[in-house]
């Protein structure tokens, strides 16, 4: 088992973002999350995450209580994330996001000696874009503030993916791209990081995008894990229909 | 043969064009001595000074904080030299500095712990308070010279007594230009190396920073350090170009005031732009004051409008394109 999340709670307030959360993952599983908005899907994404601290529960990570853990120390052990609005360095280039990535990636954030910025380190982030098929010659001399959503959307995910994590969570890749696009970018990256190996989380909302992508799908409703199961199974339950996609 | 041997240099990455204006800025700046008249070489000296502070604010703007209480710094780098050389009787000149290097640093360390979890105007203000306490101290306390400060008369270089009775003589103008172009050397070699990359991610956006595994508060520590150390080693040189030191010119709030507003003035793209722009700060405020007595802060002002408007980026932007 590589993650597993036992009894998991957390409150703001009155209102329970996350009741008696259980939830298991094996290694190199695609798993979507669905749910409707304020259901819990980034509550719990964060409280994986280290970002918030759950009221009760327990997180394990290959057997290890990661429950304590800060964002950081979560890094550090390999679970990585992309965001719903793209948290990346606006005013700096594309290329430089990838530079400063890795230079953290490979634990240089401390060097002192070495030029960040030199031909070998822009070489190697260009080549990392091309593997992800992400459009280099229009982008690559663009600063992020330039960059249409679509690419901002990538450049998040793969800021997330360099460092190899063992798993990736990632909060609806998908939202504000053009419905041509959604296909293209999902399958770019789906491939990318199977070749690394990495289990994924991917909240979604777009329900073609999760039946055609994920192995397993997991429905969150007030707080509570309602369904989770293969996606033909969960998309057929009365209350995934009634309280998600509707048409019941 | 030369020409042949720098192009090697330039091929392992030892000299850049960077390097090669700051070596041309040091031996401009040493050639003035023999050029300038007095007065100029004392404003260069004392902007110089200034702008050490500056270049450590210049390192706090890349990580997006900026301190209204850099002038604590400044004082206790001046101070740490008064005071070594009349309560301990040191008159060497290196010694002293490094005094007031060290009390920049250990100050610095120590407070690192409580600033490092602020973040703009808090940071900004809290620095203040800070300062403001320390000139509370100072003026209160008889043993630490109250209101009148400390004075240093004569000094040594390497054990050796200068025969020049002026404060302002070769040594200690060579001192200033070359401890603060040694300076600059080593902030713009740590501002291209990767630790000084983080601090532009930091300011990007703390959120990324900290899921890439950056661990934000221990690099604003170690960057608060660095910049107040710079600070403290310009208030240690302002002492022994002036040989006097009050609270009222360097813990007080205005000071660092001041020192904000060439900071903005300057900007914080490379690191010339603290030094150029603490210098023009200093010229305009002398023929501010010598031509416009009764006005020469509203002169100062017009002078801030046109750099905001007209050089959004500061003085800096003059000379730095873009790099891709």
């Amino acid at each position: 088992m590589l993650l597993e999340v036992k009894n998991l709670n957390k409150k703001f307030g009155s209102v329970s973002a996350a009741n008696n959360i259980n939830f298991k993952m094996n290694e190199n599983e695609i798993i979507g999350v669905i749910g409707a908005n304020g259901a819990g899907k980034t509550t719990f994404c964060n409280i994986i995450t280290g970002y918030l601290k759950p009221d009760s529960g327990v997180i394990l990570y290959e057997g290890k209580n990661i429950t304590k853990f800060n964002v950081q120390e979560i890094k550090n052990i390999g679970i990585h994330r992309s965001f719903q609005i793209p948290q990346v360095f606006e005013n700096l280039g594309v290329l430089e996001n990838i530079i400063i990535t890795e230079l953290v990636a490979k634990n240089k954030q401390n060097a002192l000696f070495e030029d960040a910025y030199s031909k070998k380190n822009y070489q190697n982030a260009i080549k990392l874009l091309e593997k992800f098929s992400f459009d280099v010659d229009k982008f690559k001399d663009k600063t992020v503030k330039e960059l249409p959503q679509g690419a901002r959307k990538v450049l998040d995910i793969l800021i997330a993916i360099i460092g190899k994590p063992k798993v990736i969570l990632l909060d609806e890749p998908t939202s504000g791209i053009s419905t041509d696009e959604k296909n293209v970018i999902m399958k770019n990256i789906l491939r990318a990081i199977k070749e690394f190996n990495i289990s994924v989380l991917f909240i979604e909302h777009d329900m073609e995008i999760v039946e055609k992508f994920s192995e397993r799908v997991v429905a969150f409703y007030n707080g509570e894990i309602i369904a989770d199961d293969k996606p033909s199974k969960v998309f057929n339950q009365n209350n995934v229909k009634k309280f998600i996609i509707g048409g019941l | 043969m030369a020409v042949k041997k720098l192009e090697r240099y330039k091929m392992r990455g030892l000299i850049n064009k960077d390097k090669l204006l700051l070596i041309a800025f040091l031996f401009t700046f040493i050639s003035f001595w023999f050029l300038l008249p007095d007065y100029a070489i004392n404003t260069i000296s004392l902007s110089f000074c200034n702008g050490l502070v500056i270049l450590g604010l210049l390192l706090l703007m890349r990580a997006g904080l900026i301190s209204f209480g850099h002038g604590m710094y400044y004082c206790l780098g001046g101070y740490a030299v008064a005071m070594t050389y009349n309560f301990l009787q040191i008159k060497e000149v290196f010694v002293l500095i490094a005094f007031s290097v060290l009390a920049g640093f250990i100050v610095s360390f120590f407070l690192g712990f409580f600033v490092r979890r602020f973040r703009g105007i808090f940071f900004a203000m809290l620095n203040l308070a800070l300062s403001m306490i320390l000139f509370g101290i100072i003026v209160k306390s008889i043993s630490l010279g109250s209101t009148d400060g400390f004075g240093i008369k004569e000094l040594t270089y390497f054990n050796h007594a200068i025969e020049d009775e002026k404060r302002l003589n070769i040594f200690s103008y060579l001192l200033i230009v070359i401890l603060t172009s040694l300076m600059m050397m080593i902030v713009m070699t740590f501002l291209k190396s990767p630790s000084g990359k983080i601090l532009e991610a930091i300011r990007e956006n703390e959120i990324r920073s900290s899921y890439l595994g950056i661990s934000i508060n221990k690099q604003i520590h170690k960057i608060y350090i660095f910049s107040s150390t710079l600070a403290a080693l310009g208030g240690g040189l302002m002492v022994i170009l002036i040989g006097h030191i009050t609270p009222e010119d360097t813990a007080y709030w205005t000071r660092s005031g001041e020192f904000v507003f060439v900071a903005i003035l300057s900007g914080s793209l490379n690191v010339f732009a603290p030094l150029i722009g603490s210098l023009f700060f200093e010229f305009i405020r002398s023929y501010a004051l010598f031509y416009f007595p009764n006005t020469w802060q509203m002169i100062i002002g017009v002078v801030l409008i046109l750099g905001i408007l007209y050089l959004p980026e500061g003085i800096g932007s003059i000379f730095n394109k873009r790099k891709k």
